[in-house]
């Protein structure tokens, strides 16, 4: 009876607690796999895209979000950008604690309207939608549904469930319904199998996608791109429609006929600016020269100012436009000098890319709006020269690391085309470096440095030239040198432009107390001015590959006068290592009062398994060590007085 | 430091110099100009400001109200690319619609020398303006200038009109670029009561003064009788007072590292309103401290809130309240809930409008300021005498004390008296804990917002960041490694702030760059571990072991290696203009000892050093190292009990710590026997 009893009130306290705990976002209903390493689970995501025609979509989407700790709180924010093509209709939100109870629901005017825009634009469209419930009793989960008409069918969404590392996907999908027999184009990515089709009551065809149970991961140093590692689909259109203007995205070339539509014709240059592209190339035959002289014209004459209103966020202003203002976006800038060299009887053709420093990759296979900058390219015979036309000081065939080594897609009357940006390696971006020193007897050294940068190595210290002052140049060279008390007494920039351009640099440097001089031994570090920093965490649990994408290749010879009267006492070996990494090597010799110290690194990219991280740490490990070895010296015994 | 602060009505006394028109400021555009390449103020300037001037005044305006008109006009000559963001002009104004501020008369042009003769291209005033709206309330204009290339002159012209408030703007002659002259005009009418506050290194060129009188009308719509208007507008005559205030060459102003804060040393004016006098109806809006503190109450509503904390009173509370048996107990359940539980909102304001608890209470989030005027509440609640403290943090700037200056102010705290102690808390700080407070709150006068306006002062002199470090190494009896050990670290408070904010941020994993970036190659160290990381009251300590492996050679060089030693000299610049202001007293402590293996014998050790700054013993580095029974003894101990050094001491500074630098990275030298 008794054990009866407690039975009857321990199933009470069960099912009551079970009760509670039956909200459908309660925490409990998360799979143990999911929580570990993740801040935030994405618990279900129901997306809905219905191509009603080609002017016209809607968006609909649904999601929750179970915040495991602080450091989840960012994916509890909604932020939903909108512009005049893309309108937010309906906003809905609310709050559950952990185990799933309704706390509170957003009202609609709590969400934040502002603007989208940031500083780089004088003018666009963009708008921001913003609302949190700022939360701080974890776990928490946040739901929201959002409904936004797209006018024009450019863009598609994008599906990509898991958003971020430390982040868990409980289950997310999306549904395309289009009529039955537009065609719905796509590309996955890391999805096993087919969508699932289906219909709908109102006559429309389904394409579903859907995934469940995706851990957390955590982003490795040189880990692959997160695309790589993730599910994802991207969609396109095949016929679509932005403004008044329609075309196809079945192909590359589709597309590029498409973006041609929008630039055409506004090639035309008033009579004076026509006169002018005249007398800069009257009597020249060489059309590098001719390139050079007219991109030279561009860069004095015209400054980036970016306006991105309604179709002029896709459609470039026109040359005469840039013409009369002196200024333009990126589209403008370009469409302006492939006028200028129209004029001058050279072909060259609007090229779209996805630029900036990290972002190398388009999705080459799948024919879709995935560029946000535009240059020139202008071919030539065995040749091929590209410009950035937004730029004031790049030398006319130079990239940069923001549009190099990636596919690129020119436009012209034929359409599209992809093809690939210069690479710049190992031979092209160098560090090569002498230095000259001389240490006095209260341990100051005086420096004298002698470097070239070559390639992508130029790119800062061309910045540095050309955006500031020399004050600022000053000041930058005061913070930025690893001596602990040193003055720059002078320094001296040449630039040397070209197709790969070349920044020498001459630097005096006056270091306190660079070596320690105690009672009878001077210590010394040989490696003046180029040591590496890096060091890895060891990770026996490595799990993505490698990818290393920067090469380059250092080399210093340096020369130190040290005070007469010191033997060497302990030198560092000579260190050489050949890894899959890279090459690297360096030897100090102390000839009388002489120290000769070469160093050499020559850093490879490249992609490699997890495997080899382990030896990868070692590699800079050893640098970061040997960079660091001091010569030691010990003071000659004087002679004995009175003989 | 100079701020200086004048009620108007005392300079109105100020000797005529004499003046330039207005115009004549602005130099003629002449090829000659034009040609100019560099100028002899800054020959790397990008550009140059040729001139600038600001005119406030009062003007009557159509809707039975007076506006403010700030008129600014500036030339600039452009001399490289890199100064073309100058020819684009963002101004963020108040409020939108019928009542905003509003910009007026805009006028720009660009000259450039086509041909040997200037050129003038104007600005499209009609499609080269475009609104942004920011928020609900503000928005913001922005233009571009055509034509802009190197060598450009560009010259603006605009007026902002501000309906709603009788406050002058402030202004700067001192920015990013050098200035060959800015002046600034301020006609302030006789019913109007404003004091002015002045600060900066740079003397004024000019500085005078003019009364005269003055007609304003104000225009309105009057209604009369079966709901018919009529035009009607009054006239006020007054006496204006008419100042000038005006710079020659200002350099560009520069960042320096170790301020509290760079804008305490940029030359500028600013005023403030703090009354009306007739024919207005006379009010005073601030007369002194305890008026200041309950218009402050009065704006956040103060008692009405208290009042409403019946209703919002979180009852999770009680729960967390059981067992807090003193009144300090309480306290600090409460500022611990408070902290731990209601989130910071992004940038914008320092509080929110009223009903600021039924905000609060239904966010669980706030501005800085409402979390500590929440924390008030709640205290208030239980019968505690709390009030909020209102100050102006370092990077804030300096406040005034003769005078309240609202806008120097831009932080709210709370006090608390709690078992006869008086305790100033502030919960908007994460990782800060009980009767601590963050080091940018000591920043001279705080004000209590009681009755009495209570004056309090913070200074950094009051703080100590005291860091504790020793290092034991002796023969390893495995004989893997020559030597090995335990090392143990407390950092300072505030560095344990930070690191316990960063390592949140950033991950566990990152625990050992965060904690000891600067760890050398050749010292083995491993099991870092951190004592009570989660404890906020107390400062972060560490615990690790190390390792010295054998040398394949006679002699061993061991540098001694602590987290937090100075590896580099933390003043970089060569030289100094304003004052070196340190965030707190600086108390460090290292000690190294190491057995001698058998076997060795010392060959060499860093020698003893005394340094006192100045001979005088504010600052005092010494480092101490001795044998004794087969062990050696290393100490470097660094005291500065002084936050403030002037720019004439800056390079003493600097070497001081260039020697300290080096002493520790003296070595000790064993030798074997």
């Amino acid at each position: 009876m008794r054990i009866n009893y407690l039975l009857a009130v321990c199933f009470c306290w069960l099912s009551t607690a079970l009760q509670a705990a039956d909200g459908e976002y309660s925490f409990l209903k998360i799979p143990a796999a999911l929580l570990k390493g993740a801040n935030a689970v994405k618990r279900l995501e129901q997306i809905s895209f219905e191509i009603v025609n080609p002017g016209e979509a809607i968006l609909r989407k649904k999601y929750a979000i179970t915040v495991l700790n602080e450091k989840g709180d960012e994916h509890a924010a909604f932020v939903e950008y909108y512009d005049k093509l893309h309108v937010v209709r309906n906003i809905e939100g609310a709050l559950f604690d952990a185990m799933g109870k309704e706390l509170k629901r957003l009202k609609n005017k709590q969400v934040i309207d502002a603007t989208g825009s940031d500083d780089n634009n004088l003018a666009d469209d963009n708008r921001r939608k913003f609302h949190q419930f700022y939360h701080k009793n974890y776990p928490y989960t946040v739901e929201y549904e959002v409904e936004i008409k797209y006018e024009g069918t450019l863009f598609f969404p994008f599906w990509l469930p898991r958003e971020d590392e430390h982040f868990a996907v409980q289950q997310s999908s999306i549904t395309i319904l289009s009529d039955p027999d537009y065609i719905v184009r796509y590309r996955a990515y890391k999805y096993e199998g087919n969508p699932l089709e289906g219909k709908t009551g109102r006559n429309k065809k389904t394409l579903t996608w859907e995934v469940k149970d995706q851990p957390a991961i955590a982003l490795e140093y040189a880990a692959p791109g997160w695309l790589e590692l993730n599910t994802s689909v991207l969609f396109g259109p095949t016929e679509f429609e932005i403004e008044k203007y329609r075309g196809r995205m079945d192909s590359w070339q589709d597309f590029g006929k498409f973006v041609q539509t929008l630039k055409a014709g506004r090639d035309k240059l008033p009579d004076p600016v026509k006169q002018k592209v005249q007398e800069l190339t009257a009597g020249i035959n060489d059309p590098r020269e001719k390139i050079a002289r007219l991109y030279h014209y561009l860069q004095k004459n015209t400054r980036y100012i970016s306006i991105q209103l309604g179709i002029g966020g896709w459609q470039p202003f026109d040359a005469a436009y840039v013409a009369g203002k002196s200024y333009g976006d990126c589209k403008a800038l370009t469409n302006y000098m492939y006028s200028l060299l129209k004029e001058a009887g050279i072909r060259s053709v609007y090229t779209l890319v996805k630029a900036g420093r990290g972002a190398r990759n388009i999705l080459a296979d799948f024919p879709s709006q995935q560029f946000n900058h535009v240059i020139l390219c202008v071919p030539l015979p065995g040749d091929t020269v590209w410009l950035e036309c937004t730029s004031q000081t790049m030398p006319p065939g130079y990239l940069g690391d923001f549009t190099c080594d990636r596919d690129v897609l020119l436009v012209d009357e034929t359409g599209g085309k992809l093809v690939r940006t210069p690479k710049y390696g190992l031979q092209e971006n160098t560090q090569l470096r002498k230095i000259f020193a001389e240490l006095d007897r209260e341990d100051n050294l005086s420096v004298k440095s002698f470097t070239t940068y070559g390639g992508l190595q130029q790119d800062d210290y061309h910045d540095l030239i050309h955006s500031l002052s020399r004050d600022k140049v000053k000041e930058k060279l005061h913070e930025q040198l690893d001596f602990a008390t040193y003055e720059v007494s002078s320094f001296d920039y040449t630039e040397k432009p070209g197709k790969l351009p070349v920044v020498e640099e001459k630097l005096d440097i006056l270091v306190s107390n660079y070596a320690t001089i105690t009672g009878k031994r001077l210590f010394i570090v040989p490696n003046v001015m180029t040591r590496t920093y890096r060091r890895l965490t060891p990770d026996e649990d490595r799990k993505f590959d490698i990818v290393l994408s920067f090469e380059y290749l250092d080399e210093d010879s340096v020369e130190i006068r040290i005070p007469q009267g010191y033997t060497p006492e302990s030198v560092p070996q000579d260190l050489i290592i050949k890894s899959p990494f890279g090459d690297y090597n360096c030897s100090v010799k102390v000839e009388g009062n002489l120290i000769r110290y070469h160093r050499r690194i020559a850093h490879k990219s490249g992609r490699f398994p997890p495997a080899a991280f382990a030896e990868l740490v070692k590699f800079y490990d050893a640098m970061y060590k040997a960079d660091r070895q001091k010569v030691v010296l010990v003071k000659n015994e004087t002679a004995a007085k009175g003989f | 430091m100079k701020i200086q602060l004048f009620f108007l009505g005392i300079l109105a006394g100020l000797t005529a110099v004499a003046q330039k028109e207005e115009k004549a400021l602005f130099p003629d555009i002449t090829p000659a100009l034009l040609s100019v390449k560099q100028y002899s103020i800054d020959t790397g300037a990008a550009a140059v400001v040729l001139a600038e001037t600001g005119h406030s005044r009062v003007t009557g305006n159509k809707d039975g109200g007076l506006s403010v008109e700030l008129k600014v006009r500036r030339r600039i000559h452009i001399l490289k690319n890199s100064a073309y963001d100058q020819a684009t002009i963002s101004l963020l104004l108040m409020g939108r619609e019928e009542t905003a501020q509003k910009l007026t008369k805009i006028q720009a042009q660009t000259w450039n020398l086509e041909n040997g003769r200037p050129v003038e291209s104007k600005l499209n005033t009609k499609t080269g303006i475009f609104t942004e709206e920011v928020s609900r309330i503000l928005h913001r204009k922005k233009f571009t200038l055509p034509n802009v290339k190197e060598g450009s002159v560009i010259d603006v012209e605009y007026t902002i009109v501000t309906p709603f408030e009788l406050d002058f703007s402030s202004w700067y002659f001192q920015g990013s670029l050098p200035v060959l002259w800015s002046q600034y005009r301020a006609e302030v009418p006789q019913f109007l009561e404003m004091i002015l506050i002045q600060q900066g290194f740079q003397p004024y060129a000019v500085e005078k003064s003019v009364e005269r009188q003055e007609a304003y009308v104000i225009d309105y719509i009057k209604e009369v009788y079966g709901g018919k208007t009529v035009p009607e507008s009054l006239e006020i005559t007054t006496m204006v007072a008419d100042y000038t205030w005006a710079m020659k060459d200002v350099p560009a102003f520069r960042e320096e590292v170790f301020t509290s804060s760079i804008q305490n040393y940029r030359s500028m004016i600013r005023f403030q309103l703090t009354g009306y006098r007739p024919p207005m109806q006379e009010k005073k809006m601030l007369s002194g401290w305890p008026q200041f503190a309950e218009g402050v109450r009065k704006q956040l509503d103060w008692e009405k809130e208290l009042a409403s904390m019946e209703r919002y009173w979180p009852a999770e509370l009680k729960e967390k309240l059981k067992g807090a048996a003193t009144e300090t107990a309480i306290v600090k359940v409460i500022f611990n809930y408070v902290r731990d539980n209601y989130s910071l909102l992004p940038e914008g304001a320092i509080v929110s409008g009223p009903p600021l608890f039924k905000k609060i209470s239904q966010a669980k989030a706030g501005y800085p300021g409402d979390i500590n005027l929440w924390l008030t509440g709640l205290l208030n609640y239980l019968g505690l005498q709390a009030d909020p403290v209102i100050l102006s943090t370092r990077e804030n700037g300096f406040t005034t004390e003769d005078y309240p200056v609202v806008e120097q102010f831009n932080h709210i705290i709370c006090r608390v008296k709690a078992d006869e102690d008086y305790w100033l808390l502030d919960a908007s700080h994460p990782y800060i804990g009980f009767g601590k407070l963050p080091a940018n709150c000591y920043n001279g006068q705080l004000r209590v917002l009681n009755k009495e306006a209570t004056l309090l002062h913070l200074y950094p002199y009051q703080l100590i960041e005291t860091t504790q470090s020793s290092v034991s190494l002796s023969p390893d009896p495995t004989g893997q490694f020559l030597l090995k050990g335990r090392g143990g670290h407390q950092y300072g408070y505030y560095a344990s702030a930070k690191i316990r904010e960063r390592i949140n941020r950033e991950g566990e994993a990152e625990k050992v760059k965060i904690l000891w970036p600067e760890r050398a190659a050749g010292y083995l160290t491993d099991s870092l571990q951190m004592d009570k990381p989660a404890d906020k009251e107390q400062p972060l300590t560490l615990q690790y072991s190390l390792a010295v492996e054998k040398p394949d050679q006679d002699l061993v060089y061991i540098r001694p290696e602590f987290p937090e030693l100075w590896r580099s000299n933390p003043f970089v610049s060569a030289d100094r203009k304003y004052p070196v202001e340190l965030p707190y007293r600086i108390s460090q402590r290292f000690d190294f000892r190491l057995e001698i293996p058998a076997g060795y014998k010392v060959d060499e050790l860093p020698g003893n050093l005394l340094m006192k700054f100045k001979e005088k013993e504010e600052v005092i580095f010494s480092c101490t190292a001795e044998e004794k029974d087969r062990t050696v003894q290393i100490g470097y101990s660094l005291e500065i009990s002084r936050t403030v050094f002037t720019p004439a001491e800056y390079k003493e500074l600097r070497e001081f710590f260039s020697r300290l630098v080096a002493k520790m990275q003296e070595q000790v030298v064993l030798k074997k026997m």
